[in-house]
């Protein structure tokens, strides 16, 4: 049996035929052939796997592919406004808040949903906000160092 | 060498903070069915049956493989590098199997391997399965005694590796004014990789060659062990390495996984895609680690070293990979010196069988065992003279007029000044102002520590390296070699080096997927060796390529060689001022490729790690709240990346002080931190901002004088914050600890000297 889903997927219109038990990422992935967002565990733990619903950080392995019906969702492939970087991605970059790349898409992700919701974050408090991502390469500096460098000055 | 300030990002950036990396599970193959492996639920058994038949008839199933399937295919085992022991005997080396024959020895171990049109049904498939087993008897431990897990190996051991002069560390002991002795146990960790080894594996029918797509760590020498396992020649296998997310020493060498993949692609005739889970890779990935260490140091009434002798015992898991106890051993015996003078030195090391999974190289690879076990030892021996610490190690400290300075183990420190490397450390540190800080600490109800470690370590250890380039006709320039990148960004420092080298831009030159058949003899990435040696093999590449370029030209514009001269891309004819390009020279004479290798002396990274930690007496958390790292790693070929690779080193070695743990149970060897649930990675509020800076001394032993930078931070964070704890510790009056600080372990340890609330501190 197949549920069919129609949901917006980086501004476009998607309509799909899924299995029920389908997690969203398995759609993205393997259905949509949209490879930036990352599985890195099966427990929901280390964030590689998120992407934006109606504009907030989720963790698509922990979500049904069903859920997103009639949803906005946004990918890492999604975020860049054509050629031009959102400016987090150009932040990681710029910090080389990356090495291996994995865990990336999924930061990126959160560190826009950080500053979406604490504008001014401070670097303590994006140490906090990133407990639900996993890096194994940079020790987090500059990472942290990437999201804080397009908070707004005095933060908290 | 680049400029810090004008870092723009790396050139393999764009592609991944757009989510158009490459790695293994984003790749689809042509006609690809799935695989899973059925993995042993026990830690010791012998196999009785493995009935498959409910399984086959699962629909979408195409193969369902079993050790009887493939015993008699003539499969070998990991290729290993041999050793002695002690008494001259050659190292015993058990074979692994592609697939689990008569036997299975640890948890996660392979069974059968299921391969289906979609992953559902091998999945289904494999829960068909039914294994009747006889269970035997479990070796959960180094130090336990039990019945052998290879009848060649009667008492489980595996090596036993002496190294150093045992007879003059005795005299020096028995002439000594001072002996201190310290234990300590360095915990079985998981190098966890964000990317599982996913892998594709496909044998093509008509050439009869295998060709495996995985992470890797250098894709020639996976394609040599894959080989070795197969028993096929060197060029019936290749190995092609794409996007890898990590590797940390656990994506080196083959597993027989991999083998067992490649030969069901030959038997259903299809590619096949694995991926494994998360649990898997707990179960089965190369852990790192698991020692015990005990050392003896020898000092004068003035506090000279005279002698260091470190015994260890170390699990090793139920099977070898290629360098598992080479590193165990000759790392730690390599690095043992540390930044410090000592007539004499010896390592006594037993590495025994267990029903684990293996270990193998993980970031550092003994070098932060050496760093522990010595720094822990001088640490100790400045309590107990009453010698300041920073003084003691002054006193004992090889000096910069002493370079190049051959140190007891043999090794020959090419270049440092670790005085200055010491000052400069305590001063970014503040480490005279400390006394204050845990004053005032301590007026909280709070223990505070601050624990100091110089390092030292031998990084590149294999001198070879191989680098090929290819000029095509439009005068682009592709790179490959045998080293892979995980994350060092070798597509910028490398396309970079290249690009400078002949004097061309950095956008006519690529560096695309590692392919063993391009560079059949490489190494690899491992040893932080890739800037040191890979650079060399790449400037020697360059080389070879303006000769080739000049070659062609010359049979172009009828001239000698000696009249033509080379610089930023093309060729001019002294005389004549005619000009080719790269491409004006190719488009006439057809492509043209290059290789050239390495011979390159290791080097000797060092550098001084402060950490600084706090413990709440009631709870038994310990923060970390202060890092300083200050470092010599020669040249740096790009400040930032260099900084990056510090980054992740040093989170690592912090990573095992403060929580990392692969636990199994004593009794059964089950494995009981198969998540992230329960084998925690350090998060980012468990880290502080590292406080940076070099002393750096160019390494006069290869042409960039860089010294290595993958293993340095980790080499320097374990044993300082090791150091940071026991000087809390030992000032309440504990005299072991072993890691992880997890506030469980720490809250028992303040318990066991009667230490349960703050005012027990007065």
């Amino acid at each position: 049996m197949t549920v069919r889903l129609n949901t917006t997927i980086n501004g476009e219109i998607v309509q799909a035929e899924v299995e029920p038990q389908t997690l969203l990422v398995q759609m993205l992935r393997e259905t949509l052939g949209l490879t930036g967002t990352h599985v890195g565990c099966d427990t929901s733990q280390c964030g590689a796997c998120t992407v934006h619903i109606d504009g907030e950080a989720v963790k698509s392995c922990t979500m049904l592919a069903v859920q997103a019906e009639g949803r906005q969702v946004t990918t890492i492939e999604g975020l860049a406004d054509g050629d031009t970087l959102h400016p987090m991605q150009r932040a990681f970059s710029e910090c080389h808040g990356l090495q291996c790349g994995f865990c990336t898409p999924g930061m990126i992700m959160t560190g826009v949903d950080i500053l979406r919701r604490i504008p001014d974050a401070s670097p303590e408090r994006i140490r906090e906000e990133l407990e639900g991502n996993l890096c194994r390469c940079t020790g987090y500096q500059n990472i942290v160092r990437a999201i804080h460098s397009l908070s707004t000055p005095g933060g908290h | 060498m680049k400029d810090e300030t004008t870092f723009g990002g790396r050139l393999e950036d764009r592609r991944l903070v757009t989510g158009r990396g490459n790695y293994l599970d984003d790749i689809k193959l042509v006609g690809e069915l799935h695989a899973t492996f059925m993995r042993s639920p026990v830690a010791h058994a012998r196999i009785i049956e493995v009935d498959t038949e409910m399984a086959r008839s699962v629909p979408g199933v195409v193969a369902v493989l079993t050790g009887e399937d493939i015993r008699h295919c003539g499969y070998g085992t990991i290729p290993v590098l041999p050793q002695e022991n002690a008494d001259g005997s050659p190292m015993f080396v058990p074979p692994w199997y592609p697939l689990a024959i008569e036997r299975v020895r640890y948890v996660g171990e392979s069974v059968a391997l299921i391969v289906a049109e979609t992953l559902a049904a091998a999945e289904t498939a494999r829960d068909c399965i039914l294994l009747d087993y006889e269970d035997l008897e479990v070796i959960g431990h180094a130090s336990q005694e039990g019945a052998p897990i290879w009848d060649e190996a009667p008492s489980n051991q595996a090596l036993h590796h002496e190294a150093g002069d045992a007879s003059a560390v005795d005299s020096a002991i028995a002439s000594a004014t001072h002996v201190i002795e310290v234990s300590v146990a360095s915990q079985r960790l998981a190098p966890a990789p964000m990317e599982t080894r996913a892998v594709h594996a496909d044998w093509d029918k008509k050439s009869g060659k295998f060709t495996l797509t995985a992470g890797s760590q250098g894709a020639a020498a996976l394609a040599r062990e894959v080989a070795s396992i197969l028993g096929e020649p060197e060029d019936k296998v290749r190995v092609v390495s794409p996007d890898t997310g990590g590797g940390f020493g656990s994506k080196t060498h083959a597993y027989p996984d991999y083998a067992a993949l490649l030969h069901a692609s030959k038997v259903v005739g299809h590619p096949i895609k694995w991926t494994p889970t998360r649990t898997e890779a707990f179960l089965t990935d190369s852990h790192g680690r698991d020692s015990e260490l005990s050392g003896q140091l020898a000092l004068d009434a003035e506090g000279r070293f005279l002698g260091m002798r470190v015994r260890s015992t170390i699990n090793i898991g139920a099977y070898h990979t290629a360098f598992t106890t080479f590193t165990a051993t000759r790392n730690l015996f390599n690095s043992l010196a540390g930044v410090y003078r000592f007539p004499c030195l010896h390592t006594d090391i037993r590495c025994s069988y267990t029903n684990t999974n293996p270990t193998a190289p993980y970031r550092g690879a003994g070098r932060p065992e050496a760093n522990l076990i010595l720094e822990a030892l001088v640490e100790k021996a400045a309590r107990v003279t009453g010698i300041d610490r920073v003084e003691l190690r002054r006193r004992n400290l090889v000096e910069a007029l002493e370079m190049p300075y051959v140190a007891a183990n043999g090794m020959t420190y090419c270049s440092g000044d670790f005085p200055a490397v010491l000052d400069r450390a305590l001063e970014l540190a503040s480490a005279l102002e400390f006394p204050e800080r845990r004053n005032a600490s301590e007026a909280k109800g709070r223990l505070r520590g601050l624990g100091i470690a110089c390092y030292l370590e031998i990084a590149g250890v294999i001198p070879f390296e191989a680098f090929r380039l290819d000029l095509d006709e439009e005068g682009l320039v592709k790179l490959n070699s045998g080293l892979h990148a995980n994350g060092q960004g070798h597509e910028t420092v490398f396309r970079g080096l290249v690009a400078d080298q002949l004097g061309i831009p950095i956008e006519q030159t690529s560096l695309p997927e590692s392919d063993s058949d391009l560079v059949p003899d490489g190494v690899g990435s491992f040893a932080s060796r890739s800037a040191m040696v890979g650079s060399a093999a790449a400037m020697s590449a360059c080389k070879a390529l303006i000769e080739a370029v000049l070659d062609r030209a010359g049979t172009l514009l009828q001239a000698p060689k000696s009249e033509l001269s080379y610089a930023d891309g093309v060729v001019e004819h002294k005389g004549t001022g005619q000009k080719l390009t790269l491409a004006d020279v190719t488009r006439q004479t057809g492509a043209v490729w290059v290789k050239a290798h390495s011979d390159i002396p290791p080097s000797f990274p060092n550098g001084c790690h402060i950490a600084e930690i706090e413990i709440e007496i009631e709870t038994g958390i310990t923060r970390l709240i202060d890092f300083t790292a200050v470092d010599d790693v020669g040249n740096r070929m790009n400040p930032v990346l260099v900084e990056g690779q510090l980054h992740g080193g040093i989170a690592q070695g912090l990573g095992q002080f403060l929580i990392e743990h692969v636990i199994y149970d004593a009794e059964t060897a089950q494995m009981l931190s198969a998540t992230f649930m329960d084998y925690a990675l350090p998060r980012a509020d468990m880290l502080v901002d590292f406080r940076c800076d070099h002393v750096d001394v160019p390494s006069p032993n290869n042409p960039l004088g860089v010294k290595g930078v993958g293993e340095a931070g980790t080499s320097g964070s374990l044993a300082a914050a090791y150091n940071a704890i026991m000087d809390a510790l030992s000032h309440v009056g504990l005299e072991r600890f072993d890691m992880p600080a997890t506030p469980p372990r720490v809250w028992e340890a303040l318990r066991s000297v009667g230490i349960t609330e703050k005012e027990d501190l007065k």
